[in-house]
Formats: structure tokens, sequence, C-alpha cells
């Protein structure tokens, strides 16, 4: 066969393997195939000079001519490609794929969202070295002005180490490493875990979360307090909230007191304040003729089981991911 | 603490109502833990009716049938009481009444109707335990309501005291309180006697000072010991206190009402004299409990010439209790330190009214007064003379004066209370007052050994002033930015959720057994003195066994896949001297089976589900993580997790048996890293290329047991720089590779920051990886 033949030949497949093009795949395999590095047109624009010389020119000629007409038939078809529309059909009513996401524990979540409400109050959140869940007799009771044997130890049923050494019933220790270890004004936040020898059940649990916040000034009053605390809870359960103030007794703030919100119709205890004593400051080497200041706490597990409506302590500790997932 | 509102009114002639009462307790600080009505369920329901007629039941023996004129109509009762007589007066209660919590009505028994029920003082609510039926007297009317006669036209207090205020722990107390806010006079309790000097002073003796300061005690002799009056029983029943005769009612009864607790020995078993010591280690006592307790030298006890017989401010001793037989009493009046009585509560374990009162410190001039309260009551009661009273006392307290400047007083509650208005509720607190412009002087009774410092002074106004009419307001805080604590946990919990774990949260005690199935950590645990139960009895050191807990859960409540991770401390012991080491650790676990999706195979999760979490961290925090193979308790397929070359945490597969014992029965990975030492990286942005990148892939032949490490070392030690990134894109054994060989292919993706590179540039860069891999000794199965 002439090689002049041959690439006549040549031709038909193009013209048969072009009607055969549809898709931009296919399009990008012709051009490989008939005129890419090794394509085949390109190999026999290589060889022209094996050609011999009568068939030369004219083999030449039909080449460039497929050549040309068809890389801008290419080039057209790419063009038309582009603006047509997929053909692919999706059903739109099959679940797509979803990542199944994970997500913050429901005590965290609520941790957040009252750090912010404080820090948004100036509130600066510490933690680490000042806030030790082991703690020693002394932070724990005598510098908060429980003194060994004092009636209000009572109040807190307490996991013991040694005689001395002990898991914290409170995060108000930390309000005394905090004082010790930096001079006034101060306006701190601190989150924590506390203990308390309470078997579990629905209300009670033997380790729980807790916050707690402490501000030392000159001229700190009692009324700053409330509208401090008016603040959190209207900002935390909505701006219409009513707040009352009701005395009660923590040794180490005087005058004590203990914040209720109405929620659903009735009071819920959501935290206790009180006016920073005397004593605990004298104990850190403040001086009270100069400095006073305001403290408070409150259970993160109650504000969240308020929040959302939770009847049963426990359901935070068991983690039953039907639970985790809800909030 | 139980009050009544009636009782308390005898002590202060309040305008409140009992709801009103109930509020004003709450706005003073006295939490009322229960409010109920005695008469609730009763009222309108039962009447005072005669018995008229008893037959007997004509099927059984245990029952009568009874006809009881009730004024207006005689109705037909069935009873079992044993004391029914014909004649007596009886409570009634008709169909519709609420007794124990249940509504009555009519009803048959064995074949003869009911009309009504006769009641009991246990049905009442006025006795724990009633023989038979309330017999009445002849004061109550038939057809008329018993219930104001009963005493059950009235309401129960159950009051939350705090331990500053044993003060309260006393209905007089709770008068002088209630004072404050009304204004009306507090009615002292009648104490007028006639004693006798020749009943004789009984000899005390006070060795120990400190632990007992006062020490009252009074011969009461020939007294009539019996069974209390009705309103002195069902008084003491409805505060919550047993009655047991008229003596020791009284003693209880004077200190449900002053809040001192007294003690009545039986005079004639006492030998010569008391005597206020420590006792002796070792030394016995029969307590009124019947209880036998050893006494250590911590523990104050009054004594007789030869032993103890009642351990002082706690309990009475049995030998020398009051009894039937019992003709002369002492009565002991004492104060004691709070402390010495707290020391004792915690050696001995017991917890009873008085020591709840003295522990929290009492009045110490009240004895004389409740001594003479008690012996007045007494000899009403019991009958009986009454000697002088032998009042030993080592101390005299004063009033304590306290100054309260009103600028100060102002600033510290943050808006003006007129003076006149601070001064006139003190005043009626029953504090003596002396003033001027700028300040106030107030003298504090010895009862209120609360008030200390002119804050207390403060607190005692603003309770009555109302704290919800000082206005809540924010000034200051402005100089203050706030912020929060940043620590490695919250962004290892942020990038953990968004990789697909639930974040759990678990307690921190350990089972010392549990943590024992993963022995590598080697340290000591923290135990705990006091601990709820063995398996929680030291605090964690690994977070494993939580974690391991919440997937056995999840999965036996028919979840099929499980992913969870916590982030918490862990605790190493360092001796008695020091705090335990607190360490802030991060656990993670993949449990189960990945379910078949339209899209996705099922598979089981595997290793890859964890070490992909490590991936993540390591490029957020900028460290270099590495696994290293590591035999393991509980773990096979197991590593060593490394942080710049030190041991962090471990990672690996857990063992069927660890499993067992967690009740596990899919696939489980765990991985348990300290994180103390992460520390959020300051972020800073880095130019990257924007010229084009050229992709390269490698198949390399590896055997089959061969790990990916070397490869990636020997690629890492001669890595070109403009090799952007490489990854493992594919990892194949099978067809067309030798049977004991897998090929793993990389993708490495060639780029500079400077230019488009030409292909013999790629070329280059590409070859000095493919030769460093054949010098190396791997084979190359296709380059692309």
């Amino acid at each position: 066969m002439s090689r002049l033949h041959e690439i006549e030949l040549l031709g038909e497949e193009i013209e048969k393997e072009w009607k055969k093009v549809t898709s931009p795949e296919e399009l990008e395999n012709f051009r490989i195939v008939f005129f890419g590095k090794k394509g085949k047109v390109t190999l026999f624009l290589k060889s022209l000079k094996e050609f011999a010389p009568e068939e030369r020119r004219e083999a030449g000629r039909i080449l460039n001519e497929l050549k040309t007409k068809y890389l801008g038939l290419i080039q057209e078809k790419k063009e038309e490609f582009l603006h047509k529309l997929p053909t692919k059909k999706f059903d739109l009513h099959l679940p797509g794929r979803a990542p199944e996401v994970g997500r913050e524990h429901p005590l965290t979540k609520v941790v957040n969202e009252i750090l912010d409400i404080f820090v948004g109050l100036g509130f600066e959140e510490v933690g680490g070295k000042f806030s030790p869940d082991v703690e020693w007799d002394y932070y724990n009771f005598e510098a908060l002005n429980i003194p060994p044997y004092h009636p209000a130890r009572e109040m807190h049923d307490t996991f013991f180490i040694t005689e001395r050494m002990l898991l914290r019933t409170h995060t108000s220790p930390v309000q005394i490493r905090v004082m010790e270890k930096r001079r006034p004004p101060l306006r701190i936040v601190t989150v924590g875990k506390v203990y308390r020898v309470d078997p579990f059940d629905a209300s009670h649990a033997p380790a729980f979360m807790q916050m707690e916040g402490l501000y030392i000034d000159r001229d700190v009053s009692f009324s700053e307090l409330k509208g401090t605390l008016e603040v959190f809870a209207r900002e935390l359960f909505g701006p219409e909230t009513q707040i009352k103030f009701v005395p009660s007794y923590f040794p180490f703030t005087e005058p004590s007191a203990e914040v209720y919100a109405k929620l659903g119709g009735e009071w819920m205890e959501i935290l206790g304040c009180g006016m920073v004593h005397p004593n605990v400051l004298k104990n850190v080497g403040y001086d009270p003729e100069k400095w006073s200041g305001y403290a408070f706490g409150l259970g993160i597990e109650r504000i969240a089981m308020i929040k959302y409506g939770i009847d049963d302590i426990r359901l935070f500790y068991e983690n039953d991911v039907r639970f985790l997932k809800q909030l | 603490m139980k009050v009544l509102y009636n009782l308390l009114k005898q002590y202060i002639d309040f305008d409140l109502n009992p709801i009103e009462l109930k509020e004003t307790f709450e706005n003073l600080g006295i939490e009322v833990e229960e409010f109920y009505y005695l008469a609730e369920g009763l009222e309108g329901k039962v009447t005072t009716g005669i018995v008229e007629e008893i037959k007997d039941h004509p099927s059984t023996r245990d029952y009568k049938i009874v006809r009881v004129y009730t004024g207006q109509r005689t109705l037909q009762v069935v009873s079992g009481a044993p004391n029914l007589r014909k004649g007596i007066k009886v409570v009634v209660a008709l169909p519709g009444a609420v007794i124990k919590g249940v509504r009555i009505g009519e009803k048959n028994i064995k074949g003869v109707t009911s009309e009504a029920n006769i009641l009991s003082l246990e049905e009442l609510g006025l006795e724990e335990e009633s023989p038979g039926i309330l017999i009445l007297d002849d004061d109550f009317k038939v057809g008329e309501s018993p219930l104001e006669k009963l005493g059950l036209i009235d309401w129960v207090y159950d009051l939350y005291i705090f331990p500053n205020r044993p003060d309260l722990m006393g209905v007089l107390g709770l008068a002088y309180e209630l004072r404050a806010v009304t204004g009306k006079e507090v009615r002292m309790p009648r104490v007028g006697i006639e004693e006798d000097e020749s009943v004789g002073l009984y000899p005390v003796e006070i060795l120990d000072k400190e632990g007992c300061p006062r020490y009252t005690a009074r011969i009461i002799k020939g007294v009539r010991v019996k069974e209390s009056p009705f309103w002195l029983r069902r008084t003491l029943f409805l505060l919550g206190q047993r009655p047991i005769n008229n003596i020791v009612d009284v003693t209880n009864f004077v200190m449900l009402e002053l809040g001192h607790p007294l003690h009545a020995f039986d005079l004639g078993k006492l030998k010569d004299k008391i005597i206020v010591r420590r006792a002796d280690k070792g030394e016995k006592i029969l307590c009124l409990d019947g209880v036998e307790r050893e006494l250590s030298d911590e523990i104050l006890v009054i004594a007789d010439a030869e032993k103890p017989v009642a351990i002082a401010g706690i309990i009475g001793g049995e030998d020398t209790g009051v009894t039937e037989e019992t003709e002369d009493i002492l009565i002991e009046s004492a104060h004691f330190d709070r402390a010495r009585i707290r020391k004792g509560v915690s050696i001995l374990g017991i917890k009873t009214e008085s020591s709840r009162r003295f522990e929290r410190g009492s009045d110490p001039e009240i004895p004389p007064l409740a001594s003479r309260r008690a012996a007045k009551l007494i000899l009403e009661i019991a009958g009986g003379k009454s000697g002088l009273i032998n009042d030993v006392k080592y101390i005299t307290l004063k009033d304590k004066k306290i100054t309260v400047y009103f600028d100060k007083f102002n600033r510290f509650v943050g808006e003006e209370i007129e003076p006149a208005t601070v001064k006139n509720i003190l005043e009626n607190f029953g504090f003596l007052l002396r003033s001027d412009n700028e300040k106030l002087e107030v003298f504090v009774p010895p009862r209120r050994r609360d008030l200390e410092v002119w804050q207390d002074i403060a607190e005692e106004v603003l309770k009555v002033y109302g704290y919800d009419r000082v206005k809540g307001k924010i000034s200051s805080g402005g100089s203050f930015t706030g912020k929060k604590f940043k620590s490695a946990a919250s962004l290892i919990r942020d990038l953990a959720t968004k990789s697909g774990f639930y974040e759990i949260k678990t307690v921190e005690f350990s089972n010392p057994l549990e943590l024992e199935e993963f022995g590598f950590w080697k340290e000591e645990a923290v135990p705990l003195k006091n601990p709820l139960t063995q398996d929680a009895s030291v605090l964690r050191m690994s977070l494993i066994p939580g974690i391991l807990r919440f997937a056995s859960l999840n999965l036996r409540r028919g979840q099929k896949f499980v992913r969870g991770f916590e982030v918490g401390k862990v605790f190493f012991w360092k001796g008695e001297d020091k705090l335990p080491e607190e360490k802030m650790h991060f656990a993670a676990i993949v449990a189960g089976r990945l379910e078949k999706k339209w899209y996705n195979m099922e598979r089981d999760v595997d290793i890859y589900d964890l070490t992909g979490l490590i991936e993540i961290l390591k490029n957020e925090f900028k460290l270099r993580i590495d696994v290293e193979e590591r035999e393991l308790k509980g773990l096979v397929n197991s590593g060593i997790i490394r942080i710049e070359g030190k041991d962090v945490g471990v990672i690996g597969e857990i063992t069927p048996q660890v499993k067992k014992y967690y009740g596990i029965k899919m696939p489980c990975f765990v991985m348990e890293m300290d994180i103390s030492s992460f520390s959020v990286p300051e972020k800073k942005y880095e130019k990257f290329s924007l010229y084009p990148s050229t992709r390269r892939d490698l198949s390399i032949l590896l055997d089959k047991e061969k790990s990916y490490l070397e490869i990636k070392l020997t690629i890492d030690r001669i890595l070109p720089d403009l090799v952007e990134k490489y990854e493992v894109i594919d990892v194949y054994s099978g067809k067309n590779i030798p049977e004991n060989k897998k090929s793993i292919t990389i993708a490495f993706y060639i780029r500079s920051k400077e230019k488009t590179l030409t292909q013999e540039e790629v070329d280059a860069e590409f070859s000095k990886i493919i030769n460093a891999i054949k010098n190396a000794g791997f084979e190359i199965r296709g380059l692309e």
C-alpha cells in the first residue's frame, strides 16, 4: 500500500472517530490519539521525509489540512462542551453524603456560654496552676474563714486523702491562690471540678463542675454585685427573667446571698454569692480597710439542667451518645 | 429545725398568716424545707362522736360494729380497736377525709357497711404508733370539730438553719429574728419557781475549763416520772422528737424552746459529785441509745466520782438515765466549747440534737435561764421540789461592741440607707446602740456570737431592709478586659469534634484494679481515705477505663459504632507533703463497625481512624508526633506516642481479655496522651506559591510485613526543596504483585515559589527521589 493511501485511510478513520466524540474525555482522547505528541497524524508528519518525493507534497498537504481542520473542530467542540449543560442526572431525594460530626459535651457548651458572658463583663478566666483539684485543707477551708472544727465544714462533705490533703469541695480555693500571687484590683473567673461525698442519684454527683468569680477593687459595693449578676442571669435566661436575691450563709462572704431566677413560673436557685469576708482578705495580705470585693459561685450541671430541662444529673456522666447528640 | 405556727406565736404576736410567715422566713435567709398544714384533708371531714352501742361482727371476732352518734345522726362504724367502750367520745372521720395520705370512703368489712372511721392519734398524725383509737376527754362536744382542741389547726415549718446561727435552733431565737422584721415584742417563757435551799446544792468540779467554761446543776427531789401530758407529747412529736417520759420530755422541750440542750440524771445513781473532765483513754460508757462507746482523751465527759455518766453535750449515759423508778433528779444546764464538741462528734461519729446545737456554739449566758425554765415545767408536770442552782463558771461574756461608720456602710451597700432606718432595724434585733453623726456602736449580746465585724451588721440590716430593695448597678469593670484562658484542651476539643468524635465526661475516681489492666502508668495512685465504693477508691491515672466504659455502654445500648474523646485531669501521688501531680490528658476511642451507606462500604473501625487524629494534632499544634511500636499491657498493635522524642502517650487495639472485662464485643482502639506540655501555637501567614504544581506518582514494592516507616525515613532524608508535599495514595497487594509483597504508591507534588518549572526541572527533582529510593534497596514498581 502506498503511504498516500495509508494517509487517506487515516483520514477516513479520523472522520469516523470524530463522529463518536460525545464527551470532553472522548474529545481529549481523540486529540491524543491523532494529534498528540505521539498521535498518528503527528507521527506521519514527522515521517514525511521518508515519503517518496512525488507523494511527499500531496501527503503534507492532506496531513496539514487534517490537522488544521480537526484542531479547529476540537477547539470548537471544547467550547461547545464548556457551555453544554451536564447530562448526568442526580436524585436529590437520596440522603447525601453527610460526614458524621462530633459534639462538645453539653457541660462544655454551658461553661463556654457562661464564660462568654463574664468575659464580656471584663472577667479574666484563670486556671492551670491556680486550680488544682487536690487541695490542702488550708486553701479549701482555713483561708476561706472556715477553721478546723468549724460547723460550716458540715456543709461540705469532704473526700480526704490525708488529714491535710483533700479533694476540693468548691472552686473557692482558686480565689486564695490567685490573690496570693497577684495584687488587687482583680476581676477573675475560673471553672473546675469539685467533689463531695455524695453517691450518684438524680440530683447528686460525687464530682461536678463549678464556676467561681471574684472581683476585688476599691469600694466594690453590694449593689454592683447585684447589678453584675442580674446582667448575667438575664443574658443566660433571657432579658425578661425575674431575679431575686435572698440572704444566705457562706463563711467566706458577708453579706451572703443566693440568687434565684423565675423560670417556667418557679423560683430556681441559680447561684451563691456575697461580699468577700474581711478575714479572707486578711488571710491573703490584702488590707480590708482599703479593698473590698464580691465573689460568686455556681454549679454548671445545675445551670445546664435548668436551661435544657434535664431531670437527672447522671446523664452528664453516663455519656449515652443519644444524649450527647441532642444538645 | 421544726417549728409550729401557733407555738411560735406564743413567743411573739406577729401579724403574719402562715403563708406570710413562710415568706418572711425565706426573705430572712431561713430556708423552709418543708411546710404543711396539720389539718390538711381533715378539715370539715372530722367530727366528735359518742359511742352509743357496740355489737359483735357476725362473721369475725377481729371487728366490732359500733354505733356512733355525731350530733345529727348515728353512724355505723366497723372497727377493730381494742379500747372501744360504750359512752366514750371519739374522733369520727367521714367519707372524703384524707387519713395518712389516703382518701377514705364508705366501705364494706366482711359483709357489714362501715359509714365512717374512728381515728387514733397515729391516724391524726400526732403519734408514731397508736395501740388503739383516741379517747377524747369531756371538754370535747359531740358534733363539734375536734381539730382546734387537738391542736391540729396549726402549720409545721421545717427550717434549714445555717451553721453560723445556733441561736435560731430554738423557738425563742426565731422569735427574736421575727421581732427584727415585725417590730413586735418577744414574750419570754415563764420561769418563776420556788427554790428550796433544803433540797441541797450538788457539788460540781470542772477540770477542763476550756472545754466546759460553765456548768450548772440543780436538784429536784420527789418527782413522779410518767407519760407527759398530751400537749407536750404532741408538740415534741410534731417537732420530730420521740416522747419518753415527762422529765426527759421537758428537757427536750426546753431545748426546742430556748435552743439550749439540757440533760437530766437520776440523782440516786450519781456518786458524790459531778466532774467535768476529759475521758481517760480506753474508758467506756454505755449510752442512752444502747451503744457502748470507747472514749479517748480528746472527748469531754461528765463523770461522777467513779465513772463517766455522759458524753458532754452529745449523749447521756444509760446507767444514770431517768426511768419510771427515778424519784430525784439532777438537771444539767451547761456551756461547752464548740470545737471540743465537734471533735467528739467526729471521733465518735454520732450526731444528736444536742451536739448539733453545742457544736455551732451555744449562748454562754443562757444555762441558768434554761435550768429555771426546765424546773418550772417539771414542777408543774411531775411535781417535786427544786433546789438552788449550782452555777460554776469560768467565763463572763459582755456584749460585743461593733462600730459601723455610716459613710463606709453606704459605700459598701452602694446606695444610701438612712441612719434612722439602720438604727431602727438594729434596735428591733434587740441590740443596744450608741450613735453620733458618723458612726453607730452596736452592742451585740452573747447569743449572737456570729456577729463579729461591721460587715456582719451590714448583712443584718440588709436582710431586714430587703436585698431586693438595693438597686443593682454596674459602674466599674471598665478598666478590665475579659479574656478566656487559652488552653490546649479547648483547641483539642475543637479539632476532635470536627473530626467526628463526641466529647465525653467521666468522674475522676477509679478502681485500682482497673488501672492495673493498663500497666503502662507505673506511678502510684492517689488514694481516698473515705471513698464511696471500692470501685472509686483512687484518683484516676488514665482516662482509658472511663472511655472504655463509654464505648461499652453505647455498644450495649445498640450503637454499632462509637467515636469519643475526653480531655481531663489525671493524678499521680507525690507523697504526703506535696500535692499530687495533676496532668491534663487527652484520650480517644473508636469501636464497632461503620455501617453500610449507599455510597460507602461497611467496615470495622481500625487504628487509622485514630491515627488520623494524630495527624490533625500534628498539623495544628506544629509538633513532631511519632508513634513507635511497643508491646504494652492490655493492648495489641500497640505503640508509644512520642513528641519531640519524649514519651507522651499510648495507642493500640484493646485485647480480648480487657474487652471482655468491659463487655465490649466489637473491634476497639484507644489512644491517650499527656497534653500538659501542649501550647496553642502562635500562627503567622506564610506565602504560598502561585505557580502550577506537577504531580508525579511512584509505586514502591515492599515486603508485606515491612513498615512504610523505612520508605518515609528515606524520603525525608533527601526531600528536595521543590517537593511541596507528598502523600500515600494507595496501598495495594494482590493481582500483578508478588505474593509476599505490597505496593505503596506515593504522590509527589513538585512546585516552585518563584516560577513555573519546566518539564526537565521537574524530572530532575523527581529523579533525586527515585535514586534515593533505589539506593535504599527498594524495588520500584512503576513510574508515571
